[in-house]
Formats: C-alpha cells, sequence, structure tokens
C-alpha cells in the first residue's frame, strides 16, 4: 500500500467520521424539536387552563354578582311601587329576601375563587360582605316591621340601604372590569406563548433542514470523491500493470534478441574446432562453446522468469505417471551429483498419475540437487527423498553442509541472491536457480520450503498438490516443450 | 554433398550456415531475405531449403505454402526461437519436414542435414 493510498483513506475516515456526527446531530436535532414542542404545549396548555380556572372565571363570576345587585335592586324597588300597604311589602318581602339570599350565594363562590388568585387590585371579599351586610341591615328591619302610617322613614331606611347597595354594585363593576383586563391579558400571553413557540420550532425545523441539507450536499461529495479516488486507484493499477508487463516484454525481446549472436557465437566457435584439430586453439574456442551454452541457459531462464510474473505460468502441463517422473529425475541427480564430486542417497515412493510438467519438475529438482552438490561438504552425500500419492507429490533434498546464516534464509529465493558470493560464483552459480524452482513449483500449485540450521545442513523440501486436469492448461506428454 | 539453400536474413547466422555447411561439404547459397530466398528457390535446385520463420519481408511459412501448393517437395527444415515452438502443429501443415530451435548445436545441424537431405545426384 502507498502512503498516497493511505492518506486517501485517512481522508476518507476523516469524512465517515463527519457523516455519522452529522447524522447524529440531526437525531439529536429532532430529539430537541420533539421535548421543545412537548415544554411550549405544556406552557401553552397551563396558562389557557390558569385563564379558563380563573381569570376568565373572575369575569364571568363578577357579572353574576351584578346580575344578583341588579336583582335585588329590581325586587327592593318594586316593594315601593303602588300603595305602601303592610300586606303588599309582606308578601313582595319573600322574593326580595330570595333575591338577597341569591347575592349572598353570589359573593360565597367569588370568595371561593378568591382563594386561587392573586388579589391585587381587587376589592377584598370583606368589603364586598360588609356592603352587603350594610345593606342588609339598614333594609331588613323596616321591611320587617314596616308600618304604613310611617312610610317616610320606610323610605328613608330604602334610600339609605340602595346608596349601600350602588357601593356594592360599583365593587362588583370593579371586579368585573379588572376579571376583563385579566382575561385579556390571559389571552395575550396564551397568543405570545403560541407565537413563541410556533417560532422556536419554526427556527429548529429551518435548523435542521440546513443540516440535513449540508449532510447530503456532504455525502454527495464524499460519493464523488470516492468515484474518483476509486477511479484513480484503477487508472493506478492499470498503469502498474502496463509497467509490469513492459518489463515482462522487455527482458522476453532482451532474451530473444540475445540468442542470435549467441547461436552465431557458438555456431562459429563449434566451427572453429571442427577445422582446428591439432590446433592449439582447441580448449579457446571449447571454452567460447562452454560458455556461450552457459549464457544460452542463462537467457532461457531469465525468459522464463519474466514469464512467471504473467498471470499464466510458462508451463506445459500434462499427465504423467508421478513415480517415473521423479525416478527418471533421481536418475539424472546421480549423474549430476557425481559430476560434483558427492554421492547420492535417494528414495522414492508411491505412484499416481499427476498433472505436472515433467520437464520442469527436472529443472526444479536438479536446481536443488546442484545447490545441495555445490555447498555440502566435498564428498558428501545428498539425500533426495520423493513420495507420490493421489494427494500430490513431495520431493526433499538434503545436504550436510554448513547450513543458511539465518538472517539470510528469507532471500535465498530472491533473484540473483547468493550466499556466498565468491564461493557460489566460483560452483558456477548465476543465483537465480532458486528464483526458478520457486516459480517452477508456485507454477504447479506448490510451495517449496527451506529447513536450515548453522552446521546442521539444509533441506529443501518441494510439495505439490494434485490438481484436477480441468485447471491446467493439458499438452500432450510428447508436446513439444521436450 | 548436397545443394542447400538458407533463407536467413541475420548475416551472422548466414555466415555460421554458409561456413559450417561447406566445411561438411555441402554447396550452400544464402537469401538474406523472402524475395530473394523466393527468387533463388525457383531457379535453382536443391536438396534441403533451411528456412527462418520470420523474416523481415514475409513470414516464412506462407513462403513454404506457396511452395507446396507449386507441387515443391523440396525437404525443408524451418529454423525457430524456442517461443515458436508451439507452432509446430502449424509448420507441420504447412508442409516443413522438420524444425531446429535457435540457438542449435554444430552437430545438430550437421545431424538434421544428414537425415533430411536429398543426395545430389
Amino acid at each position: 500500500m502507498t502512503d498516497d493510498t493511505v492518506r486517501r483513506r485517512q481522508r476518507g475516515d476523516v469524512r465517515w467520521r463527519t457523516a455519522v456526527a452529522a447524522i447524529a446531530g440531526l437525531l439529536v436535532g429532532i430529539a430537541v424539536v420533539g421535548v421543545v414542542g412537548i415544554v411550549v404545549n405544556r406552557s401553552v396548555h397551563d396558562i389557557v387552563e390558569r385563564a379558563v380556572t380563573y381569570d376568565i372565571e373572575l369575569e364571568d363570576n363578577a357579572d353574576d354578582l351584578r346580575v344578583a345587585v341588579l336583582d335585588v335592586r329590581h325586587y327592593h324597588r318594586n316593594m315601593l311601587f303602588d300603595d305602601l300597604t303592610e300586606a303588599v311589602v309582606a308578601q313582595r318581602a319573600g322574593s326580595w329576601e330570595e333575591r338577597y339570599e341569591e347575592l349572598q350565594r353570589q359573593l360565597d363562590e367569588l370568595a371561593e375563587l378568591y382563594g386561587g388568585l392573586d388579589p391585587t387590585g381587587l376589592p377584598s371579599i370583606a368589603e364586598l360582605q360588609d356592603a352587603a351586610q350594610r345593606y342588609h341591615d339598614h333594609f331588613a328591619p323596616a321591611v320587617s316591621e314596616f308600618d304604613a302610617d310611617r312610610v317616610t322613614a320606610f323610605q328613608n331606611a330604602s334610600d339609605r340601604a340602595l346608596e349601600e347597595l350602588s357601593r356594592l354594585e360599583s365593587l362588583a363593576a370593579d371586579i368585573d372590569v379588572a376579571g376583563e383586563r385579566r382575561a385579556a391579558s390571559a389571552f395575550a400571553e396564551i397568543d405570545a406563548a403560541t407565537t413563541t413557540g410556533i417560532v422556536a420550532l419554526l427556527v429548529l425545523v429551518v435548523g435542521i433542514g440546513a443540516v440535513g441539507g449540508g449532510l447530503g450536499v456532504a455525502v454527495l461529495r464524499m460519493l464523488r470523491e470516492q468515484r474518483r479516488v476509486a477511479a484513480a486507484e484503477h487508472a493506478a493499477a492499470r498503469q502498474l500493470a502496463e509497467v509490469a508487463q513492459a518489463k515482462t516484454d522487455f527482458i522476453a525481446d532482451a532474451s530473444h534478441e540475445l540468442r542470435t549472436p549467441l547461436t552465431v557465437l557458438r555456431g562459429n566457435a563449434e566451427i572453429g574446432l571442427a577445422m582446428s584439430d591439432g590446433c592449439g586453439h582447441g580448449e579457446i574456442l571449447r571454452e567460447i562453446v562452454d560458455q556461450s551454452s552457459r549464457m544460452s541457459r542463462l537467457v532461457d531462464d531469465l525468459l522464463f522468469l519474466a514469464r512467471s510474473d504473467t498471470a499464466t505460468p510458462p508451463l506445459e502441463l500434462a499427465e504423467e505417471d508421478a513415480g517415473d517422473v521423479l525416478r527418471r529425475i533421481v536418475a539424472r541427480a546421480e549423474v549430476l551429483v557425481h559430476e560434483r564430486g558427492a554421492r547420492l542417497a535417494s528414495d522414492v515412493t508411491g505412484e499416481a498419475v499427476l498433472l505436472l510438467d515433467a520437464a520442469r519438475l527436472e529443472q526444479a529438482v536438479l536446481i536443488l540437487v546442484d545447490n545441495a552438490a555445490k555447498y555440502g561438504p566435498p564428498g558428501g552425500t545428498v539425500e533426495v527423498r520423493g513420495d507420490v500419492s493421489e494427494h500430490g507429490l513431495t520431493v526433499s533434498v538434503g545436504d550436510h553442509g554448513p547450513g543458511i546464516p539465518e538472517g539470510e534464509v528469507e532471500r535465498i529465493f530472491d533473484r540473483f541472491y547468493r550466499v556466498r558470493r565468491d564461493r557460489a560464483r566460483r560452483a558456477g552459480g548465476t543465483g537465480i536457480g532458486l528464483s526458478i524452482a520457486r516459480a517452477i513449483v508456485e507454477g504447479h500449485g506448490g510451495t517449496i520450503s527451506v529447513r536450515t540450521a548453522a552446521g546442521a545442513g539444509t533441506t529443501m523440501e518441494i510439495r505439490a498438490p494434485a490438481r484436477l486436469a480441468s485447471e491446467g492448461r493439458v499438452a500432450s506428454p510428447s508436446g513439444a516443450a521436450s | 554433398m548436397s545443394r542447400i539453400l538458407a533463407i536467413e536474413d541475420d548475416a551472422g547466422i548466414g555466415a555460421v550456415l554458409r561456413r559450417g555447411l561447406a566445411l561438411a561439404g555441402h554447396e550452400v547459397s544464402v537469401a538474406p531475405d523472402g524475395t530473394a530466398g523466393r527468387r533463388a528457390w525457383n531457379t535453382g535446385k536443391w536438396d534441403l531449403v533451411l528456412l527462418d520463420v520470420m523474416l523481415p519481408d514475409a513470414d516464412g511459412l506462407e513462403i513454404l505454402a506457396e511452395q507446396r501448393a507449386r507441387g515443391d517437395s523440396t525437404p525443408v527444415v524451418l529454423l525457430t526461437a524456442r517461443e515458436e515452438v508451439d507452432l509446430g502443429g502449424s509448420s507441420l501443415a504447412a508442409g516443413a519436414t522438420d524444425h531446429l530451435r535457435k540457438p542449435f548445436a554444430y552437430e545438430d545441424l550437421l545431424a538434421h542435414v544428414d537425415r533430411h537431405a536429398r543426395r545430389a545426384g
């Protein structure tokens, strides 16, 4: 992963965190709107209730009180009409007393309402009750002790009583006016509370709308950015693949082009050898032939490695009797080990038909055998063990050499890497043998592993699974790859 | 002794063929491209043609197919690079007698010539 990719990924993280925070904010906003809505609703409800219970009721009661006062006055005056006889007064006094009791009831109701009210600016109940009492005290004895011969005294008492009643009426009017004022201000309060609630809700709704809109824009931008990043990454990957392909093509082309001059070099040397029997140039010409052969092999190996880097390994897979193949490889290994002055101990077990490239597998095993013979002690033993089953094959190649230093084990499969450079070069190594071996084994879908310890020798092990015939490219065993 | 026509564009390989085959006692002509190769093939009498597959101005297999279509039955050994081996099937279909892979050893060249060239009467 490149630094650029990391930076892009971090930018992406920040963007995701922003989006999550914005969504959380939106949810909190919605909750706040709900809570504010409930609070506003409660406050409006309280104000309305208080207004209905007290302020509006006060106005109503004051009205009723005035009506009761007017009724009392009406029945009071009734007693003064016509001829004032004891019979008339006594007859009408009953109705008047009923109205007065009604007035008292209204005063009691008002007193009850006063219990829940702020009394500021209102006449007190005591004042009202006193006025009513004084009215009754003035008039009631005059009524009960009415004497047709003393009409004037009765009328005087009536006039004084009516004055008191007027005071009571005026007090009731005051309460009425105060009630009206209070009701009006309650309605104004309800209006204000409702307006405040609506404004608060509108502000919140607009705010949330803005946040939601911003979030939408951010999400769109993020998606566009991600598409752009994906496109850029795709382009970069394609470019990388093109570069890799160009590199592979270059190595393949270069290897191919090297072949012609190598053919010429070797051909001329061979012709020179054929011409110069007994002449002193023979040794030189033979060296040219050997080295150009070696260079041809190196060129072939490079070409193979270049092609291994592409998607399809350059193998010619065929169904082979794997036991036979391993025994043939062991026979070749024996020759090779003898050439290096060592001995071979071998053991091949099992039989199975497996899909493999016999020539390449031989190349891989011989690379390991050659290394074991080169790096083992002179005259030592190279051990080759092969096992074949329907599950695949295993080949291990061991030596009793000095082993591979711990820090270098991972690098031995790197191209052109050599553990003991001077010694390896003297032994004719090029440094790409293990790379080739690994490319071949991996081309078979297998793995190559190494067990080593300083002074305890090295054992390389190839494991290749059995592959279904349909998975690989199948060539006839007598194919041109031989 | 055989009369051999080599159609090969690389001057170095042409020289190796000429030198090497002359040393073995054969008579060799080298044509450096497809045009010269066709002319030489049609004007001379050959016991063997060594034919490079990739020529600058022609496809060796096409030249071979043309000659076979004209009823020519001269033995032909194709000179191929390793990657071209998988044209084995098509080279046989075009009428090749055999092929020799570059880089080739001198002794392999001589062996191919000995095996396939008609003996000059």
